[in-house]
This record gives structure tokens, sequence and C-alpha cells, in this order.
């Protein structure tokens, strides 16, 4: 019996009749996309075949049209700035050092041209120098944008064998946003240098919180000379504590650094971050369809100019409505190896969301997270896996579920359970 | 803050992830997998929308057979999962189990990109020229990866009387 097109169609059909969509995707991927929008706006991942950056010194622009053409830049067009910009000795091992790393790791787009020392100078750690060289070819690397590839560009940092030539990264001819900026620099990484680029910079040396969990961080100006300024920071070996932008400061303004990611995830490895997210009952009439997507009363926990790892802390979202009616959203934040904060937002109607309590979260407790909301709305506790149960004074106990939930706010002890392990019983937050 | 993304996206979701799904399905031969790839891939849309809003469901299915390629390459290094461990088989009738065992395996024999060109033409009946852009390619390759595709797969049907006769009981009704 030969098979036709249509039996194939109808094969394929019925082996996939029974698929259907998984319960919660919508807030999934939301939640899932936000949390990649704030992990592009922290973490920059420096892989030349997938970063489209910018340019370093003005916008870079085909002429006339976006076909391949000459490419005119102030990257390429003015002569190179720095202390060490005479220095020929040093700028002739930069570009053998550029020219044997792309012998060694070709580039598939090709070089033309020589390559263009665009800032050379000493820094504490060094001499440095930023290199960019034109591409032989102009691939479009951004789909659907169409934008295309005009050159390569890549810090050069000193080290004991001499310069050598950090990540590179591809040109386009988009324009600038996001693009690395700055690098650390020394075997300590504690020299941070940062490029002028012609718009303002801030810089904050270290992160630190409030007692409420806010992140409480003081920027000052960069000041800019011959190109480029150089800082001394706190060593960033393995946690990057420094913090730029371009102002007006927010994480849509943040400087990237060229090896935060290195420092970040030395086995370039990403920590996966197990997530967590529970709606509490009663919570999809009050929420009905409402977006969750952007919430700015978070951001002043965002730590918006920085760089981290989530250090495979998990992420706990819980939706869920209060007994007079108002929308809960809670969230936990963490950074690096600093302590996971939690926070809780309540909205009433359609107002905006505003904190109604936050704290600190101890994964390894019996119970990671329980919060006394105000108003008498009750006490938020989550215990991921256990069994939870309530009761008030020396009444009978009362099953709240699993995972997460909202007691009366006069219960006065809470009883967790794990999937794999024994009760503990305690008394709730005053 | 209102979301730029709004009521459009949330659309996109509602009305074409399961759709989106079964094509990860085969893809990957693996449920799981193809919730997460669909996710992943889903995240990338919201992440892009602006760009992507006018065509978000090409630019969706673009991803799907990109990331399963590239799943498929990593997942090479590891040892297969078994589909009936994975799968959600205690509510099925056994002869759609046993069908379903049949062709993910089936299509598992076929190189990544013939196995995005058959289950783009043949389940989600895409032109050729669609499924070109979905793979990035010309249409005649897209045309010679079905066909080629599809030969081997006649080849892997030929010996399963479940769906040899499940195409036969299919034709007849028709």
């Amino acid at each position: 019996m030969t098979m036709h097109d249509s039996d194939v169609r109808a094969i394929l059909h019925r082996a996939t009749d029974h698929v259907t969509g998984p319960p919660g995707l919508l807030d999934e991927v939301r939640r899932g996309g936000r949390r990649r929008i704030m992990r592009r706006r922290a973490v920059l991942a420096v892989a030349l075949a997938v970063v489209v950056a910018a340019p370093v010194v003005g916008a870079l622009q085909f002429p006339g049209t976006r076909d391949r053409g000459e490419v005119a830049s102030p990257i390429f067009g003015q002569p190179t700035r720095g202390d060490l910009a005479g220095d020929k000795g040093y700028l002739r091992q930069v570009r053998e050092r550029w020219l044997r790393r792309f012998e060694e790791n070709a580039l598939d787009e090709g070089l033309r041209g020589e390559p263009h020392v665009v800032w050379a100078g000493r820094t504490p750690a060094g001499p440095a120098a930023y290199v960019a060289q034109r591409t032989a070819n102009n691939p479009v690397v951004s789909d659907p944008q169409g934008d295309r590839m005009v050159a390569v560009a890549a810090f050069v940092e000193p080290t004991a064998d001499g310069p050598r030539v950090m990540a590179p990264e591809s040109v386009t001819d988009a324009g600038t946003h996001g693009n690395s900026q700055a690098a650390l620099l020394g075997p300590d990484r504690n020299v941070l240098l940062v490029l002028d680029a012609g718009a303002p910079v801030e810089f904050s040396p270290e992160l630190r919180y409030t007692a409420d969990g806010r992140i409480d961080r003081t920027f000052q100006p960069v000041a800019f000379r011959d190109g480029a300024a150089v800082l001394q920071v706190p060593p960033q070996r393995t946690k990057i504590t420094v913090a730029l932008a371009r102002t007006p400061v927010s994480m849509a303004n943040q400087v990237h650094i060229t090896n935060a990611t290195d420092i970040l995830f030395p086995d370039g490895e990403d920590l996966p971050q197990p997530t967590f997210s529970h709606t509490l009952a009663g919570a999809e009439e009050v929420w009905g369809d409402k977006d969750v997507s952007e919430v700015p009363a978070f951001d002043a926990y965002y730590d918006a100019g920085g760089a981290h790892t989530h250090d495979r802390s998990p992420l706990l979202y819980i939706k869920g409505a209060t007994p007079d009616g108002r929308r809960l959203l809670l969230q936990t934040i963490q950074y690096d190896d600093d302590p996971a904060r939690v926070i809780v937002l309540l909205a009433r109607d359609n107002g905006p969301f505003t904190v109604a309590a936050s704290g600190l979260v101890d994964w390894k407790a019996p119970l990671p997270v329980q919060l006394r909301l105000p108003d008498e709305q009750g006490i938020l506790v989550a215990a991921e896996g256990a069994a939870l149960n309530y009761r008030i004074g020396a009444g009978k106990w009362h099953d709240a579920g699993r995972d997460a939930a909202l007691l009366p706010d006069n219960a006065t002890e809470v009883r967790v359970t794990p999937a794999n392990g024994n009760a503990s019983t305690m008394t709730t937050a005053p | 803050m209102r979301d730029s993304r709004g009521a459009e996206f949330d659309d996109f979701v509602r009305a074409r992830s399961v759709a989106l799904l079964r094509v990860a399905y085969l893809l990957t031969g693996d449920r799981h997998a193809a919730e997460d790839l669909l996710q992943e891939v889903l995240e990338q849309v919201y992440v892009r929308w602006r760009q992507v809003r006018t065509t978000p469901e090409g630019y969706a299915r673009r991803a799907l057979v990109n990331r399963a390629a590239n799943r498929w390459r990593r997942r090479a290094r590891r040892p297969e999962q078994t589909l009936g461990d994975m799968d959600r088989v205690e509510q099925d009738h056994a002869d759609d189990v046993a069908l379903r065992g049949a062709v993910i395996a089936a299509l598992l024999t076929l190189p990544p990109r013939q196995r995005a060109a058959v289950v783009l033409r043949y389940l989600e009946d895409l032109s050729v020229a669609d499924v070109a852009a979905a793979l990035a390619c010309s249409e005649g390759a897209v045309k010679s990866q079905a066909s080629r595709g599809l030969a081997r797969l006649r080849e892997a049907f030929a010996g399963s009387d479940l769906v040899m006769s499940f195409a036969n009981i299919s034709r007849s009704s028709r």
C-alpha cells in the first residue's frame, strides 16, 4: 500500500491530538519574558556570534543606504586617543596581538584594512587599549531588524604575557544601546576602564541595601579625559559590585562591562534559577486578565546599572487577593550570594501597586516566607512543596493547602510539613 | 505602568500556543521538552514583541526550529529519555499511544531540518514559501528536505502495521 501525503497529514495530526496547552502558560511566559528583559539589562552576554554590538564612539552608518558600502564612522575616522596614542611600540604590539587573535580564531566574515586603535592609555593595571577593524563582509546579524555587521571591536587588557585581546564584539550599523563600553582590568579586576562614547555616564562602586531591602547606591559622574576614564574600584574577581549607567541612571541605560559575564560565570554556564509560582485561592476573580509584566513598585529593589548572577536561588512568585479585594503580588529578588529579599505589593482595583510588606528570605528555613500584611489582611506564608496548617490560639488546626497561603490575620501558629520531612510549628510574625 | 505588549501578545499566545506546542512536540519527541521549548520561544517573542508583532507566528516558528535543532545537538551528548517515561500516557487509549510512539520514533530518525520541513509542511500545512521562511532556506531546499523526509517516513511507517492500518482507515473514512 502506498502512503499518500494526506495519510502523513492525518497521522501527524492524530499523533498530536492529545497535546493541549499547559495550564498557566501565558502567565509563565510573561513572567519569563519579563525576567529575560531584566537579565538582558543586568548581564550582557558577550559572545561574538550573537552580540549585536554598538559603536563605541558615535554611530556607525552606511552612507545613504543599508547596502554594503564603506563604513563612515568616528571609530575609524579619528586618530588614536589616550596617553599612549604616541607610543608606537605599544600600538604595534597591540596590533600584532589583534592580528594573531584573528589568525587563531578566524572570523567567518573576514577582516579588511588595518586594525585601528581607538584608544590606548595607561591604567594602574598596566597599558590598555580599545581596537576596531572593519569586516570584509557585512552580513545581516539581527533578525528581523536587518542590522548589518560592519566591524569587530574589543578591549585589550594588560597581562603578564603582554596585551591580550578580550572578547571581540561585532559592531553593526544599527546604533548603540547596550553594548560594552567598559572593562575590568588587572588580576584583581579592580581597575575599571570606561570609554567615552559622548554621553554622560555615572558610576557607583558599591551595592548596599536599605533595611527594607531596597537598593541603596550612590552614583557619581564619570570624568572622561582624552577618550576614557580609569577608575580604581574594589576587587571584582567573582562578584560585581560596581554599577555603570548613562544618565539618567536606569536599567535601560546600563553601561555594559565587557568581561562581566566572564567574571560572573567563569565556567561559561549561567546558573539555573528554579521558579516557583503560585496563584492563591480567589486570585482569578480579583485579577481577571490584568497584566503584571511590568510593575514600577519593584524598581526600587532592582539594581539599575549592576550586573549579577542569581546564584541558583529560587524565584518565588505569588499572585493572590486580600480579603478586602485587593490584588496581591509577591516576588523574591536576589543578587549573587546576597540575602534574598521578598516584597509584597497590593493594588486596589485598577490602581498602581504599592509596597505592603517586605523582608528577607531564608531558603533553608522550614518556612522561608512569612509576612504580615497591613490592615489586618492576613499573613502570607510560603514553603515550596510543604503542606501548611494554621490555628488560632489553642483551637483546632486548619488546612491551608500546600506551597503558599494567606492565613487569617489572627492565626497564631503555622505548621509546615515538608514532602519528605518532619513537621515544624512556629508562631506567626507579630 | 502599562505593558506595551498588551492584549495583543496575550491573544497571540492564547490563539497559537497549542498549534506551536504540537510542532514543538513533533520536533522534540518529548512533551515536557516541547513545553519548555515553547515557553522559551514565547518568552523570546515577548522580549522582541515590538519588532515581531506584525509576524509573531513566523518568528516563533523559526525560533522553534532553530532551538529544537540546537537542543538536539546538545542532547546528542546525553542519554535519551524514553518517550513513554515522560509522556502523559495514563489517560490515552493504548492504540493512540502506540501510534504516537511509532510516529515520534520515525520522526526522530530524520535529521532536524528534514524533520522540521515535514512537520511544518504536513502538520502545520504551511506553504513551501512559509516553510522556507521558517527554515531560512530556499523553497527548493524545502522541497528536497520535505521530499526526502517524507520518503524516509514512508519507509519507517511501512514497517508499522499500526500506522499503516490507521492510514488505511483514515483514507477510507474520507
